[in-house]
């Protein structure tokens, strides 16, 4: 075991039992406000764009040229656009899963697709490409099914930006020399986790200058599903959890990085394998800008865009969005701080789509790629690619009525300055408990994802409300760098008494205003003696009665399981188990499903929880899921 | 009022999405199909093309060279596409195989026993015919490959760039003897590769 050593800035604080029966009650009480209450408007229609029956696959990249034509590539490797009169063709066939492009004209486009960067273009103008240049390209390559090219964005300078994905463990095949692209190197990096880097630069991003040449920029990627460019040119990355990947999240990249994935490292000039550690890589990591945390905020994110609509999208003009496979659009908002780049989200779309927050169509599971569109609408590719989801494509429209929403949360010396879309009410908005502050951090570890660690209620000692009702700042009894601080406000009410239509938030300290940090953001290495969740609470779970078994299995559900299964149990068509109607998922014994939990079940993508809660978590979530979906009672 | 449960729909659409694996895109007059996926005895994104006349081959860019051909159907890629899961498969030809090539980077320059540095380049559809363009070292290849009349072979045409037209052109593939390619009175180096029967 390699030997840690933890900085006393970011030190261990330890979850009071006292506070424990409170935060329930409020993420209660806030879950419920955001599924049920009818009240609150978000002022956004979902509409689902008619595809062409001959368009084959799921959505992997949206744009616009210039001019106003859609263009969307398909997993199925094909590109297709559609005029602004509504006409639709195809302009490419036979690319290898593209993901992502950029837009030049209707004749022009570059894609990022596994092999290389490709240039498309139509030279005679029949509106099909004919002439397809090759760029880039120096990467390993293997019939392995996750190997992904990432992208794409073009800098000013005119140079592409991608990022190539990891290899996946899953399809449990062995690569050899003679069917790959590139020199096979198989030395594991540090413990063997589910992906792995054994072919030049998997793990990498890099720029591609027009003339083909590659370099590398930053490593640590895993699987960089979302590639976006701020509207200043900085670039940041939406990495996928998993092994090293404690939660997805908005990664700002810049030359140089290393952003937590070790396998890349084999890759880096001058680096030293023999001699490597986890600390070593801990200490070099650089962690999400913002995290997404894993649950509340997605499983699998997507496309990052920056809303420059100019307040055709509502009132979020600056502000990102992402798309997530469970069925869900984050919001988010950047802060620098002590140089830095760190922020806040919200959930936007998906969790509260109860009407009238939403009109229209559901939001689709498997939305991981968007473009604002030139009328300011916002445009979404699904894929059922991974196992679930659904294939699609849909656009957001707001309809001019702006939702009570907490605009944004910015840090402060003290606490956290909260803006507001509509004026708030004054009475609700002076009460010191109407304000929820928790603080959590992850474990930077090789298993898949990580816990909620060192949780802990950050009591709210003072509010300041500004005279209009549109803004306040918090003030927190104790203000540390290194930890994801969340918000939850379900009491709140707006002037005509409205509650929020999303009534939480996440912001992510990395910093301080001050410019204190931490080593590692919001992570820190597990301890020796640690087991996989809290022990603690692991503890607390034992000899209790069956209410409270369902009552803590409740909130495990909200935080690992409601992004796949839905609130309501009924999961996602065609991957994550429908409890309800498909009553074969809960007629299998508690240990069979015990076993699910822990280990996962990979043909039916249902992904391996027990590095990330415990043995009475899972007890409990079991509970809870029975209870609330199944026709059984909890076995003994 | 009729419904239907989720499940069964689920494999209403699968039974659909699998149906349109089999089917082929329409095709304008000369058009060349086109798949670039997991293909048997290939490389990574290997391309599979097709030539009207169901004339079918197997390009690989990491070889530079092509590894097969088969005639009839083109693909069935209902082992390749996401979705069915991990464990993917290589898409399977829809005919017989009539033609094999072997060995790394068949087309030599100047000694026919070193084999060269192919980096991929790119490539262009044409009416009834493909341009594979790759770097051989440094020489800039342009292949075109078009089917033979009656669907009996490949016509596979090498121009070079001005490094290349005055060297010495081999075609090597493993357990034949080196053939030298020649310019016809055209100037173009011309590799005809007959199908045997199946």
């Amino acid at each position: 075991m390699t030997p840690h050593s933890f900085p006393s800035v970011a030190e261990s604080v330890s979850f009071s039992s006292f506070f424990r029966p409170i935060r329930l009650l409020t993420v209660f009480a806030t879950l419920f406000c955001a599924f049920f209450t009818p009240l609150a408007r978000a002022g956004y229609r979902i509409e689902n764009i008619a595809r062409p029956a001959e368009l084959r696959g799921g959505i992997s990249a949206v744009g616009f040229t210039p001019s106003g034509t859609l263009v969307v590539a398909t997993r199925f490797g094909e590109i297709w656009m559609r005029s602004p009169a509504g006409a639709w063709h195809c302009f490419a066939r036979g690319l290898n899963e593209p993901m992502g492009f950029v837009i030049d004209s209707e004749s022009t486009l570059y894609v990022a697709h596994r092999p290389e960067l490709l240039k498309l273009t139509d030279t005679d103008g029949d509106g099909r490409a004919d002439t397809f240049d090759a760029l880039g390209g120096q990467w390993g390559l293997s019939n392995n099914y996750h190997e992904f090219f990432f992208g794409l964005r073009r800098d000013a300078a005119g140079n592409f930006i991608g990022v190539i994905s990891l290899i996946s463990s899953g399809d449990k095949l062995t690569l050899s020399p003679g069917e790959v692209r590139g020199t096979l190197n198989p030395s594991p990096l540090l413990e063997v986790s589910g992906q792995y880097s054994d072919l030049p630069l998997r793990g990498w991003a890099v720029k591609i200058a027009p003339d083909g040449k590659l370099t590398p920029i930053a490593s640590g990627f895993r699987q960089a599903n979302g590639i976006g460019l701020s509207p200043d040119g900085e670039l940041f990355v939406n990495d996928n959890q998993g092994d090293y990947k404690p939660s997805c999240g908005l990664l700002h990249v810049a030359p140089g990085d290393f952003h937590g994935h070790v396998a890349s490292l084999k890759w880096e000039p001058g680096f030293d394998a023999k001699n490597f550690t986890t600390e070593q890589a801990w200490r070099r990591y650089k962690s999400p800008a913002v995290v997404f945390p894993h649950g509340p905020m997605g499983i699998s994110g997507g496309e990052p865009v920056w809303d420059v609509t100019k307040g055709k999208f509502g009132p979020y003009a600056g502000q990102v969005f992402a798309g997530d496979y469970s069925r869900l659009v984050v919001r988010s908002s950047l802060q620098k701080v002590a140089g830095e780049w760190q922020g806040v989200c919200f959930p936007f779309l998906g969790r509260n789509e109860t009407a009238p927050y939403t009109t229209g169509e559901k939001l689709l599971a498997g939305v991981t790629r968007g473009v604002f569109a030139p009328d300011g609408s916002l445009y979404l590719g699904a894929t059922a690619g991974w196992g679930a989801g659904a294939d699609g494509l849909q656009r957001i429209v707001w309809d001019g009525e702006v939702a009570p929403e907490v605009l944004d949360l910015k840090l402060t010396d003290r606490g956290f300055a909260l803006t507001f879309t509509r004026p708030m009410d004054a009475a609700t908005l002076n009460q010191l408990t109407n304000f929820e502050v928790n603080r959590f951090r992850y474990y930077y570890q090789f298993k898949y994802g990580s816990p909620w660690v060192d949780e802990a209620r950050v009591p709210v000692t003072e509010v300041r409300p500004a005279a209009d009702g549109l803004s306040a700042e918090i003030i927190l009894s104790e203000l540390k760098p290194g930890f994801v601080y969340e918000l939850s406000v379900p009491a709140l009410r707006t002037r005509d008494h409205q509650p929020l239509a999303n009534p939480l938030a996440y912001y992510t300290a990395n910093r301080l205003l001050s410019g204190e940090k931490t080593i590692g953001g919001t992570t820190r290495l597990p301890r020796p003696d640690e087991k996989a969740g809290d022990a603690k609470a692991d503890d607390a779970l034992t000899n209790v009665s069956a209410a409270a078994l369902i009552t803590a299995g409740e909130k495990t559900y909200r935080l690992y399981c409601v992004a796949c299964h839905q609130p309501d149990g009924r999961g996602i068509v065609g991957g994550a188990a429908n409890f309800r109607e498909d009553k074969t998922r809960l007629a299998k014994s508690d240990a069979a499903l015990l076993k699910i939990i822990a280990e996962g079940n990979e043909v039916k993508g249902m992904p391996a929880f027990g590095a990330m809660v415990t043995g009475g978590q899972r007890r409990a979530v079991l509970a809870y899921i029975r209870a609330t979906f199944g026709d059984k009672q909890p076995e003994n | 009022m009729f419904s239907l449960r989720p499940s069964l729909l689920t494999l209403l659409a699968q039974f659909f999405t699998l149906a349109s694996l089999h089917a082929q895109p329409a095709l304008a007059p000369g058009e060349v199909l086109i798949e670039r996926t997991v293909l048997p005895d290939a490389h990574a994104s290997s391309f599979a093309f097709g030539l009207p006349g169901g004339v079918n081959f197997c390009y690989d860019p990491i070889r530079g060279g092509v590894n097969y051909a088969w005639t009839r159907g083109f693909l069935d890629l209902t082992n390749v596409r996401p979705g069915p899961g991990k464990l993917i498969k290589p898409a399977q030809l829809l005919g017989p195989i009539v033609a094999r090539e072997s060995g790394l980077a068949p087309l030599r320059r100047g000694d026919p026993t070193r084999i060269p540095v192919i980096v991929f380049k790119g490539y262009s559809l044409h009416a009834g015919a493909v341009e594979l363009r790759y770097t051989l070292d440094d020489t800039l290849v342009r292949e075109t490959i078009t089917a033979l009349p009656d669907a009996t072979g490949l016509k596979r045409t090498f121009a070079f760039d001005r490094s290349g037209t005055d060297a010495k052109w081999f075609y090597v593939t493993t357990g034949q003897p080196a053939a030298t390619l020649t310019a016809d009175a055209s100037g173009a180096f011309v590799l005809i590769t007959r199908f045997t029967a199946p």
